[in-house]
């Protein structure tokens, strides 16, 4: 799985970090269980600070994508929280995309495709 | 001088020559997609004029390597051992520095005909991890294979430091500390052979692990290799400059040392390379990054958005230093230092071989010079005297020994170790005997006179 980490884009490099990886996961590029590079290796490759891959990897971890154990590192780790919890966090985050797309004028039919793009693409990645 | 000294040092560095032909000219196949150091899309390998630029740099790079190919057998008409060096460094200095110069020109060709074609490849301020490989490959080389060798390099250090300083010289320290230094540069760098960049030549994460892996086991390989040969090479060096093994011994092993340590790294690289190119046409979706912005001239790497200090070279072989952390700065002066010594040392010989020693004697003492005072034997210290018609045959521990200068210490037959400051192509010679050993100079008509004056029933 290719992390592709741009440093003019205006999203933090944590973030990108975050939405990459959770990206993969759908896209089944990365497996639950899969291990994923310690902190300190991840930095020095990307040439970032460390705080800054810890700064993703927590999030992930707060996310229940991932889980972070001291001596085995890192690993893929989809935690089973309730259906209706995962709904609740989602529906607020849609919400907030949703406003921003009828501020910007997008229409409701236009939403629809492209929320159906998105799912299919994800479907055939898998 | 001895023409087999002649041939050892035109065979130890003639093969610069070929091995330099030999690396750019492989420059024009292309690495992943980069030729000539600069970094094209996989269509573009293919455009007739790139192919033309290829073809003329080649031109170019053998027209000046077949200049640099005749200069060298000057030495077989030169007598003096410091015209010898002076022909031989710096027709090397120019071995490493002219064939730069067709593959700069043609590199920037390149680069032109790349931004007139629009071949740059999106932004290059991205920064491409593959977290399978990375993830798989964590792991770093063992320290026990090396620890043997680091012990091994170390002994003559510690050997000479035991045997007390008073018995041991300067010279023959800085040799074995500078060898074991090398020995640890080696070692780190086995070390550091795994923290370098995961390689990414394809979106399959399969390939990035493979080659990664390739590229880490045969570099960990040929540091260790190296690190081992040095280790050896300390030990051999040690005895010869002691005295306890014959000068034969000492050019064979370096003949060695220097075979042994460019077969290694030619097969480290050659090895790694093929497999990329396998690797790269196998792969169904290859990638690759642009990252020109940050290769001088395709040369130099200069990446301040780079944490790392030590990356994979792009021209030649092995890794480079990123001149945008300090330890790449350091690095890099020092190798310039070393480059800059190369015309420098020549020069020095020179001043040795061409500047007289000049004995003289003073009211109280005799004073030998050569370039600066290097010795004065006070009359109250001479126990006794002895004059040769001719000179023992001997044999240099420490110092200069040219036909024309003999200015150390030696080990002289019949006489044991003791400093000799003569010309030997000047009889007489003086052997003068004080509390701390014998010191063996020219029978000036100078001298003979002051040895007569000072000590008692010294006659000529």
């Amino acid at each position: 799985m290719i992390l592709s980490l741009d440093f003019s884009s205006e999203t933090p490099i944590y973030l990108q970090i975050r939405n990459q990886v959770l990206l993969a996961i759908a896209g089944g590029k990365l497996k639950p269980g899969e291990k994923l590079p310690a902190i300190r290796t991840l930095a020095n490759e990307a040439g970032v600070n460390m705080m800054t891959v810890n700064k993703a990897y927590q999030l992930l971890k707060e996310e229940g994508i991932i889980s972070i154990d001291r001596r085995s590192g890192a690993f893929v780790s989809l935690s089973r929280d309730s259906k209706a919890d995962v709904l609740a966090r989602l529906s607020k985050e849609l919400e907030l995309i949703v406003s921003e797309a009828k501020v910007k004028g997008i229409s409701k039919a236009e939403m629809r495709e492209l929320f159906n793009r998105l799912l299919e693409g994800m479907e055939e990645e898998k | 001088m001895n023409i087999f000294i002649k041939i050892f040092l035109l065979v130890l560095l003639y093969p610069v020559l070929p091995i330099m032909y030999f690396l750019l000219m492989n420059e024009t196949k292309p690495r992943k997609n980069i030729v000539l150091g600069v970094t094209l899309p996989y269509p573009a390998l293919d455009d007739p004029e790139l192919k033309a630029a290829c073809q003329q740099f080649k031109r170019a790079l053998g027209k000046a390597v077949l200049l640099l190919a005749f200069p060298p057998f000057l030495v077989f008409f030169a007598d003096s051992i410091s015209v010898v060096m002076f022909i031989l460094f710096y027709w090397l200095l120019l071995a490493i520095i002219i064939p730069f110069i067709p593959y700069t020109k043609y590199h920037r060709k390149l680069k032109a005909l790349k931004q007139e074609r629009n071949w740059e490849a999106g932004s290059s301020q991205k920064i491409l991890v593959d977290l399978k490989a990375l993830a798989a490959n964590d792991v770093q080389a063992k320290v026990w294979p090396v620890i043997p060798a680091l012990l091994v390099s170390a002994f003559p250090l510690a050997y000479e430091l035991t045997a007390g300083l008073s018995q041991t010289h300067f010279s023959i320290l800085a040799v074995c500390a500078t060898l074991l230094l090398v020995t640890v540069l080696f070692f780190t760098l086995y070390r550091l052979v795994s923290r370098q960049r995961t390689e990414i030549i394809a979106e399959d994460s399969e390939y990035n692990l493979v080659l990664t892996r390739i590229r880490r086991v045969n570099w960990t390989r040929f540091w260790l290799s190296a690190a081992w040969i040095n280790a050896l090479y300390t030990v051999i060096l040690w005895l010869s400059v002691t005295g306890r093994t014959v000068f034969f011994v000492f050019l064979l092993a370096t003949a060695l040392y220097t075979v042994a340590i460019l077969w290694t790294v030619l097969k480290a690289e050659f090895a790694t390379r093929n497999m990329q190119h396998k690797l790269a046409a196998a792969s169904p979706a290859p990638l690759y990054t642009d990252e020109d912005r940050y290769w001088i001239n395709g040369m130099f790497y200069y990446n301040p958005n780079d944490q790392k200090s030590l990356v994979s070279n792009r021209v030649g072989i092995g890794m480079t230093v990123n001149l945008a952390r300090p330890a790449g700065k350091i690095t890099m002066a020092f190798a310039l230092l070393c480059l800059l010594s190369v015309p420098v040392l020549p020069l020095w010989v020179m001043a040795e071989e061409f500047t007289p020693l000049r004995i003289e004697a003073t009211e109280s003492a005799i004073v030998i010079t050569h370039l600066s005072e290097i010795a004065k034997i006070m009359a109250q210290e001479i126990e006794s005297v002895e004059l040769l018609p001719e000179l023992p045959a001997a044999r240099r521990i420490v110092g200069t020994g040219m036909d024309n200068l003999r200015k150390g210490t030696f080990d002289v037959e019949g006489y044991g170790r003791g400093k000799l400051y003569l010309n030997p192509r000047q009889p007489p010679f003086l052997v003068i005997y004080t509390r701390q050993g014998f010191i063996m100079i020219n029978g000036t008509g100078e001298v003979l006179a002051f040895l007569e004056d000072k000590i008692p029933g010294f006659s000529p």
